[in-house]
């Protein structure tokens, strides 16, 4: 291989022995080479004149501590990750099955659950059972209805009746929709309150409320 | 490792157990379209559907469909016409479910984006409606659910009838009915018109309004502008009207106040009070109590079976009752009273009182002009009386006493009950007095021109005005 005196600097540089040879074969034929070679060599051989060597004691039980404490950090750091990515984990599952149930609960708000339809037909049933007992007890009135509050009772009555009607037929065809449910038992509660008011209503008298 | 699989198995069914119980169908559907004119029509049933404005040009449809079964769950269909020059129709379909026996449950919740100023119409069925922030003419229509309008612009019509009606920030005219369930309004601009049959209406703030109800209060505050009032069975409140207030009630409390304008209230079997009423005030109240004050017109009250009390009224005034007492006070013009069955008292009258009462004793005090009173069975009693005074009565007392300023005539008749008169010392009267069975007395001076035990002519004074006291079996008493 052949090389330039402007390489000379960089194959000193690198120090490697075929490095050093290589340089040393260009500097036998270019005498600015050869000085500079020169310099280098006086001045890597001052340099080992100078290196000194002593014992310690102490110095090499302190690298070994070193070294151990080093290997007991660096295995407490491995140890530090995983338990990090563990909890990064348990919290992304806790997260996930958090938003699964919030996004379930809103579902079993808009489709009741059947566990939640079985209570709310019992609450219908006993809603139903009030209803007619109240209507046992209010038919007369409204069957004899003279004063125009009794007849408004039962205009509403009757309202009340058909959209309780419309309201069961939807049901019919989407049993679990919690929106109709709420409903038909809010129209219940109405008629409920309506037919008490009707048994307050004295008939001989007109309200003065 | 074989240990820890089976723990991440068994955890992994807990976490999904509940999916493997019941079925959870939901899916999204979402469509855009560049509107172009027209109005926007959504059609939809069993859900909720939420109307807001967008920034841009389009109609963006977004539908949350869920189901217990999948199969019915796909099946469901929310359609989104091509947009056209005649608008856009949102429709939701659902599939046929006869084969299910009603097992099959499912809801879809809609939310349409929508350019501000195109013409909305939404009908719903079993869900809630709310729209918002509208600036064109929109109709909202939905059967068993509520209905929330807020801060739109241009007519709108809201129709409910098992829910709930709420506008806010209406600002053009707005027509609303409901059917069973309560009405609210908060600041309608334009004109407002609300009927409703059997829920409660609550309206602050808003300009000429209407108000058509039945067996449900009405609560109405804050009008600029007039407003009309027809209610039955229930309270109606009413305060701060800027213009005139017509209101019928029947059945129900009325209690109105800070009318800037005049009054016309009609009431039944219900009690009525007034407050503040910046012109004249009617009321007609059959079987209800009629109380109130300060009014700076003039009141016309008709009530019958029960009291009327009124306190500083700024003009002529006209009660007519039956079976119930009056009482008025500080009446600043002309106070006219017909009644019967009832004690009539009034006080500090700026103006001439004429009383025509039957079977009800009547007190005036402090009247500045001329005093007529009717009555029969039943005592009546006048004190600082400025005018002529004219008295007849059957079967009860007269007194009369403290008569004030300049000479006027005193007229007393009566039977079957005493005459007491205390006559000021500065004027003169031409007395004639006379009874059938009593005595008459007299303890100031008299120039007797004829006298017997049961009558006495003579003269007071100069004897400029008439005093002609009549009874028969009873004394008379000249003070």
């Amino acid at each position: 291989m052949t090389i330039n005196c402007n390489q000379l600097d960089d194959l000193l540089l690198e120090g490697d022995p075929s490095s050093l040879d290589l340089a040393a074969r260009h500097a036998q034929s270019c005498a600015a080479c050869m000085e500079t070679l020169a310099g280098w060599n006086e001045i890597s051989d001052t340099a080992r004149g100078l290196h000194a060597t002593w014992n310690s004691d102490l110095l090499w039980p302190r690298i070994e501590r070193a070294i151990k404490g080093e290997r007991r950090s660096t295995r407490t750091r491995v140890w530090q990750i995983a338990a990090a990515l563990l909890l990064l984990a348990a919290l992304g599952a806790t997260a996930w099955i958090a938003q699964r149930r919030m996004h379930a609960a809103e579902f079993d708000e808009a489709i009741l659950k059947a566990s939640a339809i079985d209570e709310v037909e019992q609450a219908e049933k006993a809603h139903i059972a009030a209803i007619n007992h109240l209507e046992t007890l209010a038919s007369a009135k409204l069957d004899q209805a003279s004063t125009p509050l009794m007849v408004s009772y039962k205009e509403k009555l009757l309202m009340l009746d058909d959209a309780i009607a419309e309201c069961q037929t939807a049901i019919d065809k989407n049993r679990q929709n919690a929106y109709l449910r709420t409903q038909l038992l809010t129209m219940y509660s109405e008629k409920q309150r309506t037919l008490r008011d009707v048994l307050r209503e004295d008939s001989n008298h007109v309200s003065t409320r | 490792m074989f240990r820890l699989d089976k723990i991440f198995i068994a955890a992994l069914l807990l976490i999904a157990a509940p999916a493997f119980c019941e079925e959870r169908f939901e899916r999204t559907f979402s469509r855009t379209q560049t509107y172009q004119g027209g109005r926007i029509s959504i059609d939809h049933s069993m859900g909720a559907v939420s109307v807001r404005p967008g920034s841009g040009n389009n109609v963006i449809v977004h539908a949350l469909i869920r189901s217990s079964d999948a199969e019915i769950g796909k099946a469901i269909t929310v359609s989104v016409s091509t947009a056209s020059a005649s608008g856009i129709t949102i429709r939701t379909e659902y599939p046929e479910m006869h084969l299910h026996f009603g097992n099959i449950s499912y809801s879809v919740d809609l939310d349409v984006t929508m350019p501000a100023n195109a013409p909305l119409t939404v009908h719903d069925r079993f869900g809630s409606i709310d729209v918002s922030g509208i600036h064109a003419a929109s109709e909202i229509v939905n059967a068993q659910g509520s209905v929330a309008l807020r801060d739109a612009r241009g007519t709108q019509r809201v129709e409910s009838s098992f829910g709930s009606i709420t506008i806010e920030n209406s600002a053009g005219d707005t027509t609303v009915q409901n059917a069973n369930g309560s009405v609210r309004a908060v600041n309608v601009d334009g004109t407002l018109v609300i009927t409703n049959r059997f829920g409660s209406v609550n309206v602050n703030d808003t300009h000429n309004v209407t108000i058509r109800n039945a067996n449900g209060s009405v609560e109405l505050r804050d009008v600029a502008g007039n407003a009309t009032i027809v209610d039955s069975f229930d309270s109606v409140t009413v305060a701060n009207v800027s213009g005139d207030l017509d209101l019928n009630n029947q059945n129900g409390r009325v209690d109105v106040r800070d009318i800037k304008g005049r009054a016309a209230i009609k009431n039944t079997f219900g009690p009525t009070a007034f407050v503040n009423i910046g012109r004249d005030l009617t009321v007609t109240a059959n079987n209800g109590k009629v109380e109130g004050s300060h009014t700076g017109g003039g009141a016309t009250i008709t009530g019958s079976f029960d009291e009327i009390s009124v306190h500083d009224i700024g003009g002529s005034t006209r009660i007519k009752n039956a079976n119930g007492n009056v009482t008025a006070t500080d009446i600043r013009g002309n106070l006219e009273i017909d009644t019967r069955f009832g004690l009539t008292r009034v006080e500090l009258i700026k103006g001439s009182l004429d009383v025509d009462n039957a079977n009800g004793g009547v007190t005036a005090t402090d009247v500045s002009g001329g005093v007529r009173v009717h009555t029969s069975f039943a005592p009546v009693l006048l004190k600082t009386i400025a005018g002529r005074v004219t008295v007849e009565n059957a079967n009860g007392s007269i007194s009369v006493s403290d008569l004030r300023g300049a000479c006027a005539d005193i007229n007393l008749r009566t039977s079957f009950a005493s005459i007491k008169l205390d006559v000021p010392h500065n004027n003169g009267y031409q007395v004639d007095a006379r009874t059938s069975f009593g005595s008459i007395t007299t303890a100031i001076p008299i120039t007797m021109t004829s006298k017997s035990d049961n009558a006495l002519s003579g003269t007071i004074g100069n004897g400029a005005c008439h005093m002609q006291l009549e009874t028969a079996n009873g004394g008379i008493e000249i003070h």
